[in-house]
């Protein structure tokens, strides 16, 4: 009886805190942007992304992260949530901060990412305190609502949509791997700091945020192809990164071909990679992170279109990344052969996310196994992982 | 005599392998501790999902060590790695007061499970380095474990991004794994 009455309370807290992260505001990491974030950082109070989530638990005093799908939330802390979240929270911990002057770093760079945090909450530098906070905030509403109406005219509000969406739709797997990358790099350098503008007239403006929907949702987050965005002078540009590519050796669906060689690859050489990869984790996967409703069930397909579609950032040859850092893991020990893990599954190994779509395992120094399907840890299990989820 | 010298060279060049289960509530450091170990340093590393495996070669003893991911809602699958466990690292975040009866909860029904009554229970008082940090009389205390029976424990203070007491956590392990 107890337990059921529990288990209801959880399921409504885990129904309010989806509500609270599809608010526009909390669907970008609050500190580096990312889209979908996955973690609540409960020591302010803002929903954030795995890769800054590892980050401010580092910070001095650490700060308390909890994932919103791996941990229950007591109804304080749901409540602190509510009361918080990353527009309250912008108010204070960036309310000194201009967006125009100065930019977010990017997310695939953490070492600047950290850096930033480390300014943001342990130096303070851009705190207000909560109460002058509000008043700011007071303030400043009517003044983003006006700017975001005079952003919303029709030549500018596509261009932003479809350079956020980045969906390249009929190309190979190959090419549109690197080519949402371009187009992330693309609208940095053209358009400045006008990215970091958008997300606050979404959050601002509720005009702005339903031609954003338009954009987005009706496409299945993917068919809507920008039509007229460059991609082979742009592919030139980014060649090394095409080369980079090749070195890695990764085909399209490299992650699932290379299994064999993958699992028998020596130990030394790639602890380096491996270290690489962890320290330097931006995740860029979890800027597709989409809601978990539209999850896809089969994990092939899951690959591609996380890899087509949001993904803004997904470099060449991360895919890849999971067979690397495979072999580090297991020092032989183990019972072969352990297939790599599919690279849409949770970073360091076996639980699939509940409900959740779970990103990246590049560059995580582990191994995925599922310990549902052995019951052992070491069990093998099926590559595609998440489909056979007792729990989904 | 052929064997006799077969049997020195491999006691020699063979390492022991120990199965070490490393365990804890989130955020208290299991895989820093991992990856001071096995690579000497401190990486950043993002809450873990799953768990992360690596073999720290110490002392002629290959310790294989599981560090799991301590969530609370992925806590339960820690019994999964319990099997063949010899040795259980409990780690802990020695600033953390607010969920310190939270692990000695943790502990105390991992150590009721009789996959792991063969283990040696060594726990690392973590994040030394913090202020307001548990000492280890105090974590004694509050982990109750002298009412832990029929089972050698050991507490360690540990500081894993610096690097401090990792060593000396191993050392009474492999102490333990010598015993037997």
């Amino acid at each position: 009886m107890a337990a059921s009455v529990k288990r209801k309370q959880e399921e409504k807290h885990l129904q309010l805190l989806r509500e609270m992260t599809s608010r526009p505001a909390n669907r970008k990491c609050f500190d580096c942007e990312q889209r979908g974030p996955t973690y609540a950082n409960m020591t302010v109070g803002s929903f954030v992304c795995t890769t800054c989530s590892g980050i401010l638990r580092g910070l001095n005093p650490p700060h308390r992260v909890k994932s919103i799908s791996m941990t229950t939330f007591t109804q304080q802390e749901i409540e602190f949530l509510q009361k918080h979240s990353n527009e309250v929270c912008k108010h204070i911990w960036l309310g000194l901060y201009d967006d125009r002057s100065s930019a977010v770093p990017d997310f695939r760079e953490p070492q600047k990412v950290k850096e930033f945090l480390q300014e943001k909450y342990e130096k303070k530098r851009w705190y207000v305190p909560p109460e002058q906070a509000k008043m700011l905030a007071s303030v400043q509403v009517p003044h983003s609502g006006s700017s975001a109406s005079t952003s919303s005219t029709p030549e500018v509000q596509p261009l932003k949509t479809l350079q956020l969406n980045k969906t390249p739709s009929s190309q190979s797997p190959v090419i549109s791997r690197s080519q949402p990358q371009e187009k992330k790099f693309d609208l940095l350098s053209d358009l400045g700091g006008d990215i970091f503008a958008a997300p606050a007239s979404h959050s601002a403006g509720p005009t702005n945020f339903a031609n954003f929907a338009h954009f987005s949702k009706p496409s299945g987050r993917g068919v809507s192809a920008p039509p007229s965005l460059p991609s082979i002078s742009a592919e030139d540009r980014y060649a090394a990164l095409a080369e980079l590519d090749n070195t890695l050796g990764s085909t399209s669906q490299g992650g699932f071909d290379a299994v064999p060689g993958s699992s028998a690859a020596p130990t030394p050489p790639v602890i380096p990679s491996m270290q690489q990869g962890f320290t330097a984790s931006t995740n860029p996967f979890v800027a597709t992170a989409i809601p978990p409703e539209l999850m896809c069930t089969n994990p092939f397909q899951t690959n591609n279109r996380s890899s087509a579609t949001g993904s803004m950032s997904m470099p060449s040859g991360f895919g890849n990344a999971s067979n690397f850092c495979l072999p580090t893991s297991f020092s032989g020990n183990f019972p072969q052969p352990f297939p790599p893990a599919p690279y849409h599954q949770q970073p360091n190994g076996g639980f699939p996310v509940y409900g959740q779509k779970p990103p990246m395992s590049y560059g995580q120094p582990a191994v995925s196994n599922n310990p549902f399907m052995g019951g052992a840890p070491a069990g093998p299990y099926p590559t595609g992982g998440s489909s056979t989820n007792p729990f989904l | 005599m052929g064997n006799f010298f077969t049997s020195i060279l491999s006691r020699l060049i063979v390492k022991r392998p120990v199965r070490i289960l490393m365990v804890g509530l989130d955020a208290a450091g299991k895989t820093t501790v991992l990856y001071k170990l096995k690579l000497g340093e401190v990486v950043t590393t993002i809450p873990t999902l799953g768990f992360n495996v690596e073999t720290v070669d110490y002392k002629n003893i290959s310790f294989t060590v599981w560090d799991v991911g301590g969530q609370d809602v992925i806590r339960r699958l820690w019994r999964h790695y319990f099997q063949n466990t010899m040795g259980l690292i409990f780690v802990v975040d020695s600033s953390d007061r607010e969920r310190i009866q939270e692990a000695a909860l943790e502990l105390q029904n991992m150590l009721e499970e009789d996959a792991l009554r063969e283990a040696a229970v060594l726990v690392l008082a973590n994040k030394q380095d913090l202020p307001n940090a548990m000492s280890v009389h105090e974590m004694t205390e509050k982990l109750r474990l002298h009412a832990l029976k029929g089972r050698p424990w050991y507490v360690q203070s540990t500081c894993a991004v610096i690097g401090t007491g990792l060593y000396e956590g191993l050392d009474w392990i492999a102490a333990q794994m010598s015993k037997r």
